[in-house]
Order: structure tokens, then C-alpha cells, then sequence
């Protein structure tokens, strides 16, 4: 009864103090982190000019034969005059840096190109597939965050733990587990034994697409992308809460008589969220890459398998598009994870 | 610890919740309407241009060509029905010029009349270089196409004797074409708005789902079946799983997969095709390019064994190209038969000495070659390279086999080591299929192209006999020079030529009657199997 009244008062107390204190650090290093941030973006620019040039000059390398694309791989049908006819007409001849050239200026004047692959303009291929993309990818992300948050803490608060052990060892079969398996096993247990979710698409057969069905379509696949993520996020958020609990402070805050519980909360979990969120911010990316497998098993028209499809036909218009993006996205991730890290973590220094 | 058990307890109820809420939800699953067909397709949605290819073999829904390969027939040749034509081409020139007379009062899905200058302007646009179209090697025979009254007058630029078996294609209107500024094909609105004189009509694309509507003002009878939606999926266990789950009601799987589906609830429909699967012996390759080696690799494997286990029976054991399905013209006594001691006596003969590890050899060379197959295309293609490597190193040949992907293999590679191919593109006339498999005209590197005649195969008996049937007009001494050819193929083998494949289709039982399905050529997908006159079907 008196633990238990005097554990609510000092956690009023500490929650006050603690969202205080978040709010000075950033008052105090505001600065410093808008200069990183004008910073990144600088440097950012470049970098994706560099980016673009790249992909044109590893594709003028590949093995792969655009021309193949081209003709779904009957090229082979081709006579050798014929494949000349068609490599002049589709430009294929042209040296990778006047084509990149040519793409570079055509986007300045606001041209995204035609993507090769889909017979589509590539902003309509982006209009079509990104939404659902942004969807799958955010909703993978939350469950991701939200259950390697829970699964990292209850492992690492108590690390000798039968429950602990157990999260462990999911997360290594997890880890070793063909996300392709996950998905078939998922589909196979949710859409057909219990018949709880579909087997795919963004709608069942020939409806609309609307809010409800759009929902259920998303839960199967989120869940898959989601637990793909886990298991590099329960490790490393089992471990750093490990770090912390064996240091000197945990000690002696508990030789000085804090709960243990509110150790956890105001100085185990804040000192050991900082590397998570940062690793969360790497993995960004991975969640538009990472969904190629589930967007084939799920039917979901995302931009994972666009992605694979426009690098295996050299189709550079939409090649070069998402690549740039998914380099917007790691960078954007990383910052974002750094500012927070900054924000959190008092003994970091904004881009020293 | 308690908010610690809080947040746990919040968790558990926010996931139940979830759950609990999903299955009465479900209640509502479509099914849209008893004359409604889902199909599920592993190739993706749209290009449905006829520039690029959609509906070569006359297997569109939404376009026709001027002719359609008849069904249910595979012991003989089909025979051709005129769609949009309204009779048999009429050759003249010595099957230089062919004239095709057209029907009329055929509209098409936008209200435009159909005719000869709808035919003229999808030739030209095939033939323009500007539209860069990928059909151009069917059509390099083709001088010029031109309107002739009512009719539509071919000129070729050599004698063909079966060119009106090729006339299967997809007829666009000429209004689709800008011939003062003509675009790529890839750029044609056609692509995602197509407009054909076909029973239905495209009333939606999305990337997971495509809806084909019957035509209210379709000239022939209107379909039972009034709506085909079709969705892509690319994974084929995940196309088995939404079969299962009622979420379609039909689609192409490989054989494994299809037998796992059973009536009545379903139906498994195994079609007999012209899509051959065969091994390349290049004569760039010292051992393969053996005359004796071509030879004995022919004894020496088990087609009837290949096609019993690895492709579970939905297949024909082939050796010579030709086959039931050319009728006459196919001698089933020049096939090779299995009898590897024969092999092994030809390679003895040969200098091929067996030694001591078992593999050949002759002079110091090792009878051993690489195998390249494509992964990424049909699992058949592995599956047959190894049951060869298999029979081969029985005989003391040994086969390596190289996964590759196909767009990476150059002409080069080509004409030095054996791959294992698949074709049969436009198989409804003898010549299609083999003349360029083994003329050697193709056998010259830069001739023809890089498929062409795969084993560099010499032999000027084969092709003056091709040459002769080629033009021949009398259809009996057509018959004649064939079974000639299968002779010199039997004494001096060019491929080692293992089987045609059947394509495996699942479709669930919804109660209409179907024509059979068309002899297939090597391309397959939602316009074949049951499906490929889903206009015709009937409730019963």
C-alpha cells in the first residue's frame, strides 16, 4: 500500500520532470540540430546526382540485356538486323552517360519518362503502387516498433527468464525463417484454416476499393512485413537494456532504494531506447525493399516487386525514380533517427 | 511493475480485438455474381496492345484476329476459323500474294465500323519501325499489306506456302494510329485503353485487377459469361492458397500444384501444346558438336521416363520436332527410340573410349560439356536438364549443369554450350516450327537470330527438303517432304529434342458447359486453357 502510493507520486513527478527536461535539451540544442539538418540536406543533393549516375554505370555493366526485356525474352527470335532496327529505335545503343544526361534534363523539365516495363508513364506507375507501398510499409513499421518494443523489454529487463529465453530463442527461428515462408504460412493459417483475413489483393474479387476491405486486406501482409523486422529490433533493444542494466548507475540507484521498476522506466529505458530508434531508422528502407516477397505472395501492387521488375529490364526511367527515393529514404531515416537520438540522448553531439 | 502489466494487458486486448472484429467482417466476401469467372494470372496486368503482342495467337478476349485456330484438335492440324475474315485466304503468285476477304458489320468497342483499313494499319504499324514493335520477326516475311475492296491483299516478299495459318493476331482499329507522327508501341494508349472488335471490353485496370466486360454491341451472340476479372498474382503457391480459399476461380499452376486440386469441386485441365523442350548440341562445342554424340545422346535418354516422372505425365515424349499434331506430315517410326546400349556402341565405333572415371574421352578431351538452363523460367527446364544429365552419364557422358538467366547468355555463348531452350512461338504450321530450328542458313554466326538453328546443325539434304516444302503448293507432297525430313533427322540428329510440354490448368466447376482448349503454342496465360473461348460457354 505504501510502495504503491509513493511509486504514484514520484512517476507523477518523474513524467513532469521528464518531458521537461526533453523540452530544454531541445530549446538548448535547437541550433545545433537545425544546423545538421540544413546540413544533411546539402550534402543531400549531391549525393543523389551522385546516386543517378551510378545507376546508369552499373546498368551499363549488368548482365542483364534490355533488349531481352524488351521483347519479354524473345529476343532470341530476333534476327541480328532486326535486333539492330529495334536497339536504334529504342535507343539502346546510346552511351550510358548521354542517357543519363537525357534523363537528368528531361526530370528538370518536370518529365518522369515512360517506364518500359509497365508501358506506363512512370508518375501513373508512382500514382498506382506508392499509397499502397506508404501503407503496407508504415503499417509494417508500427508493428514492427511496437512489438520488438515490448518483446526487447520484457526480455531485457529480466534477461535470465524462462520468458526471456523463449523470446530469444522465437526471435533467432524468426530471424533464420525465409520471409517467403512466413508469408505462405500466414496466408495458409489466417485466409485458409481460419478463414479470418483474405488471401490477397487490395479488395476481394471485383469491389471497389474502400476503407473496410482495404483494412482487412492490409492486416496478413502488415503482420508478415512486421515480423520480418522483429527480430533484428528485439535483439538490439534486449541487449543495450541489458548494457545499461549492468552499469554502475542501475547500481546505484538501486543501492539508494528506487523501485525497481521505476529504474526501469526513467533510467533503464530511455538510456537504452536511443540505438533502437536509430536502427529503426536504418531499417526504413528495408520496408519498401523488404516487401517485394510479401507483395508477391499477398498480390499487393506495391513498389517492391516494381522495383525488381524496372532493375531487371533496365528500365531506367523507374529504376532511377525508386532508386532515388529508397536513397531519400535511408537518408531521411537516419536523420530523423539522429535528431531524435540527439533529443534523447544528452551525451551526443549534433554531427561533431 | 504494474504499468508494466498495464501495457501488457492493453496489448493482448488491442490484438484480440482485432481478430474478434475480422471474421464477422467477413461475412461480406464477394462472389459477385453466378456468371462472373475470376481468373488468377502470374503475368502482370495491361499492355494490351496488339503492336506488342497482346493476342499473337488469337488468344485475346477483348481483340480478334482475322482467323482463330479451331479447338479440341491435337492428332491432326487444326484448321482455321475466320473470325473477322469472312473465308479461307486465297493464295495466288505462287504463294506470293494473299488475299483474305473480310466480314462485315463488325463494330468495334468504341463504335467505329471494322474494316480492310483496320487490317492495313495494324500491319503497317507492325511493320514501322517507329513503333518499335516486338512482333517484327513474325512478320519479316511481309512486303506490304494492302485494301482491296472488301478484302485485305498480302504481299510477300518470297513464296510461303502456309502463310494464312499466321494470320491469328490482334486487329486494332486504324484510328489508334498516327501515321504522320507515330509513336513507340510502349506509349500507345491502346496499352491500358484498348479498343477491338472482341466480346468484351476492358472496364477496369488497377495493378492487382483487371475487368473485362461483355460487349452489349458484340456482332456475334453475346456471352453467358459477362464479366472475367482478372487478378495478378505472381506467386504460384500463393494462386493455389486463393483457389483454395474460394477467392478465384481458376488459373495456371504447375503439375504438382494442379493435382492437388479434385473434382467435383474443381477441374484440372491438361493441354497438349506445340511447346517443345530441348538441349542444344552446338557444333561450337567439340563434344556436344559430335555427329556420334548427337547421335547417342538421342538412344541414350528415356523421354517416355522424363515425361512420367518429371512431368508427372502432362506431356508427349518427342524427339524429332514433328509431331501428332502436324497430322500426315509426322512419321511416329523415325522417333528415337531409348536404347542406350546402341548409344554406347556408337560412341565406341566413335573413339569415344570410356575412362577411368567412368566419363568418356577421345584424343584427351573428356566427353563432358556445361548445360546453361534459365531458372527463372519454368521449373520444367531444370527438372528435364537433370533427368538428362542423369541418362548421360550412364553412356559415360557428362553433363554440368549452369543456372543462368537468360537475358545474360550472348550469341557467343550460344554457339559454344548446349542450353536447354523451349519454343514453339507460331507452331500452326510446320515450316513456323522447324524451319528455323534447321536450316543452316542460321547456322552462320550473325544469321537469323541468336535462337535460330542453337545446334549450328549442317545438313543440306534437310535443307533443300525444307526449302522445297516451304514453297511447295500440293499439301500431299507437303506431307511427303516432312516425313522425308524426319528421315535425315533420324540418321544425323541436330538437338537433343526431349518433349512437348502440356500447360496445366485449375478451374473450378461453376456450372457452364466449354469447348475444349486449342492446341497451345509456347506462350500460355488467362487467353488459353478453359478459358480461351469463354465466350461460348453455356449454363447448363
Amino acid at each position: 500500500m505504501e510502495w504503491g502510493l509513493a511509486h504514484g507520486m514520484r512517476s507523477k513527478i518523474g513524467r513532469g520532470n521528464s518531458v521537461g527536461m526533453l523540452h530544454e535539451r531541445w530549446r538548448r540544442r535547437r541550433h545545433d540540430i537545425l544546423v545538421m539538418v540544413a546540413r544533411r540536406f546539402g550534402f543531400l543533393i549531391p549525393l543523389l546526382v551522385l546516386v543517378t549516375i551510378g545507376v546508369f554505370a552499373l546498368a551499363a555493366v549488368s548482365p542483364y540485356d534490355p533488349l531481352d526485356a524488351y521483347m519479354d525474352g524473345r529476343a532470341g527470335e530476333l534476327s541480328i538486323a532486326q535486333q539492330a532496327k529495334l536497339v536504334t529505335e529504342l535507343r539502346l545503343d546510346t552511351p550510358w552517360y548521354l542517357t543519363w544526361w537525357e534523363w537528368i534534363s528531361s526530370l528538370f523539365r518536370g518529365e518522369l519518362g515512360i517506364s518500359r516495363s509497365y508501358y506506363q508513364p512512370v508518375a501513373q506507375v508512382l500514382r498506382d503502387r506508392l499509397p499502397w507501398t506508404l501503407l503496407l510499409g508504415v503499417t509494417g513499421l508500427m508493428i514492427s516498433v511496437v512489438v520488438s518494443l515490448l518483446l526487447g523489454a520484457i526480455a531485457g529487463f529480466r534477461p535470465q527468464s524462462l520468458i526471456s529465453r523463449s523470446i530469444g530463442v522465437l526471435t533467432i527461428i524468426l530471424q533464420a525463417t525465409p520471409p517467403f515462408v512466413l508469408a505462405l504460412s500466414a496466408l495458409g493459417l489466417f485466409a485458409l484454416s481460419l478463414h479470418w483475413a483474405p488471401t490477397g489483393g487490395l479488395t476481394y474479387p471485383g469491389q471497389p476499393i474502400g476503407f473496410a476491405s482495404t483494412v482487412r486486406h492490409l492486416l496478413v501482409p502488415g503482420l508478415v512485413l512486421g515480423v520480418t523486422q522483429i527480430p533484428w529490433l528485439v535483439l538490439s533493444l534486449k541487449d543495450s537494456i541489458a548494457e545499461v542494466l549492468t552499469s554502475d548507475a542501475v547500481r546505484g540507484a538501486r543501492v539508494r532504494g528506487i523501485p525497481y521498476p521505476m529504474i526501469l522506466r526513467r533510467h533503464v529505458l530511455p538510456t537504452a531506447l536511443p540505438p533502437f530508434i536509430a536502427l529503426v531508422g536504418a531499417r526504413l528502407p528495408e520496408l519498401v525493399v523488404g516487401s517485394v516477397l510479401v507483395e508477391t505472395i499477398f498480390a499487393w501492387p506495391g513498389l517492391g516487386s516494381a522495383l525488381v521488375r524496372s532493375a531487371q529490364s533496365l528500365d531506367f526511367p523507374l529504376l532511377t525514380f525508386l532508386t532515388l527515393a529508397i536513397t531519400m529514404l535511408v537518408l531521411i531515416g537516419n536523420l530523423l533517427a539522429d535528431v531524435i537520438y540527439v533529443v534523447l540522448d544528452p551525451r551526443v553531439d549534433a554531427d561533431a | 511493475m504494474t504499468s508494466l502489466m498495464n501495457v501488457r494487458c492493453l496489448l493482448a486486448t488491442a490484438i484480440t480485438s482485432i481478430f474478434l472484429v475480422i471474421p464477422p467482417a467477413l461475412a461480406e466476401t464477394s462472389s459477385p455474381s453466378v456468371n462472373t469467372v475470376i481468373i488468377i494470372d502470374g503475368d502482370m496486368l495491361g499492355r494490351y496492345n496488339p503492336i506488342t503482342g497482346h493476342g499473337r495467337n488469337g488468344d485475346s478476349h477483348i481483340y480478334q484476329g482475322l482467323y482463330r485456330i479451331e479447338t479440341g484438335v491435337f492428332n491432326k492440324q487444326p484448321a482455321l476459323t475466320p473470325i473477322l475474315a469472312s473465308g479461307p485466304s486465297v493464295p495466288s503468285d505462287n504463294n506470293r500474294v494473299w488475299t483474305v476477304p473480310l466480314r462485315s458489320g463488325v463494330r468495334f468497342s468504341d463504335g467505329t465500323t471494322f474494316g480492310p483499313e483496320d487490317v492495313v494499319a495494324t500491319f503497317k504499324a507492325l511493320l514501322d519501325p517507329r513503333s518499335a514493335s516486338s512482333e517484327i520477326s513474325a512478320w519479316d516475311e511481309v512486303e506490304k499489306v494492302e485494301a482491296e475492296g472488301s478484302a485485305v491483299k498480302f504481299t510477300l516478299k518470297e513464296p510461303l506456302a502456309e502463310f494464312g495459318r499466321r494470320l491469328l493476331n490482334s486487329i486494332a482499329p486504324s484510328e489508334a494510329f498516327d501515321f504522320a507522327n507515330l509513336g513507340k508501341a510502349e506509349n500507345s494508349s491502346l496499352n491500358d485503353k484498348p479498343i477491338g472488335t472482341g466480346p468484351y471490353v476492358l472496364t477496369e485496370l488497377r495493378p492487382d485487377q483487371a475487368i473485362m466486360s461483355a460487349r452489349a454491341d458484340y456482332w456475334d451472340s453475346k456471352p453467358q459469361v459477362d464479366k472475367i476479372i482478372i487478378r495478378h498474382t505472381a506467386d504460384e503457391n500463393a494462386r493455389a492458397q486463393q483457389l483454395r480459399a474460394g477467392e478465384g476461380d481458376g488459373s495456371m499452376l504447375a503439375a504438382e500444384l494442379a493435382q492437388t486440386f479434385q473434382a467435383p469441386e474443381f477441374e484440372v485441365i491438361s493441354v497438349p501444346t506445340a511447346d517443345w523442350r530441348g538441349l542444344t548440341l552446338p557444333a561450337g562445342d567439340p563434344v556436344a558438336g559430335d555427329d556420334a554424340v548427337r547421335l547417342a545422346v538421342n538412344l541414350a535418354v528415356d523421354r517416355e521416363s522424363m515425361v512420367k516422372h518429371v512431368l508427372k505425365g502432362h506431356g508427349v515424349a518427342n524427339s524429332t520436332f514433328l509431331a501428332s499434331f502436324y497430322g500426315d506430315s509426322y512419321d511416329p517410326g523415325q522417333e528415337f527410340p531409348y536404347d542406350p546400349e546402341q548409344a554406347k556402341k556408337i560412341l565406341d565405333n566413335a573413339g569415344w573410349v570410356v575412362g577411368p572415371d567412368g566419363v568418356r574421352a577421345r584424343n584427351g578431351l573428356r566427353a563432358a560439356f556445361d548445360v546453361i538452363y534459365f531458372p527463372n523460367r519454368d521449373r520444367a527446364r531444370k527438372d528435364l536438364s537433370l533427368a538428362a544429365a542423369s541418362d548421360l552419364k550412364k553412356i559415360g557422358i557428362e553433363l554440368n549443369l549452369v543456372a543462368q538467366d537468360s537475358k545474360s547468355v550472348t550469341a557467343e555463348v550460344y554457339a559454344r554450350t548446349p542450353v536447354m531452350l523451349g519454343g514453339g512461338g507460331i507452331p500452326y504450321s510446320i515450316d513456323g516450327q522447324i524451319y528455323h530450328i534447321l536450316h543452316s542458313k542460321y547456322a552462320k554466326p550473325g544469321v537469323g537470330a541468336k535462337w535460330d538453328n542453337g545446334s549450328d546443325y549442317i545438313n543440306p539434304t534437310v535443307d533443300r527438303l525444307l526449302d522445297e516444302a516451304r514453297v511447295q503448293q500440293d499439301s500431299g507432297k507437303r506431307v511427303d517432304l516432312y516425313r522425308q525430313i524426319q528421315q535425315q533427322y533420324r540418321l544425323k540428329p541436330a538437338m537433343l529434342q526431349l518433349a512437348y510440354l502440356n500447360h496445366v490448368y485449375v478451374k473450378r466447376q461453376q456450372g457452364f458447359t466449354r469447348d475444349a482448349a486449342i492446341l497451345e503454342p509456347h506462350t500460355h496465360g488467362v487467353g488459353f486453357g478453359p478459358w480461351y473461348a469463354i465466350e461460348n460457354w453455356q449454363r447448363q
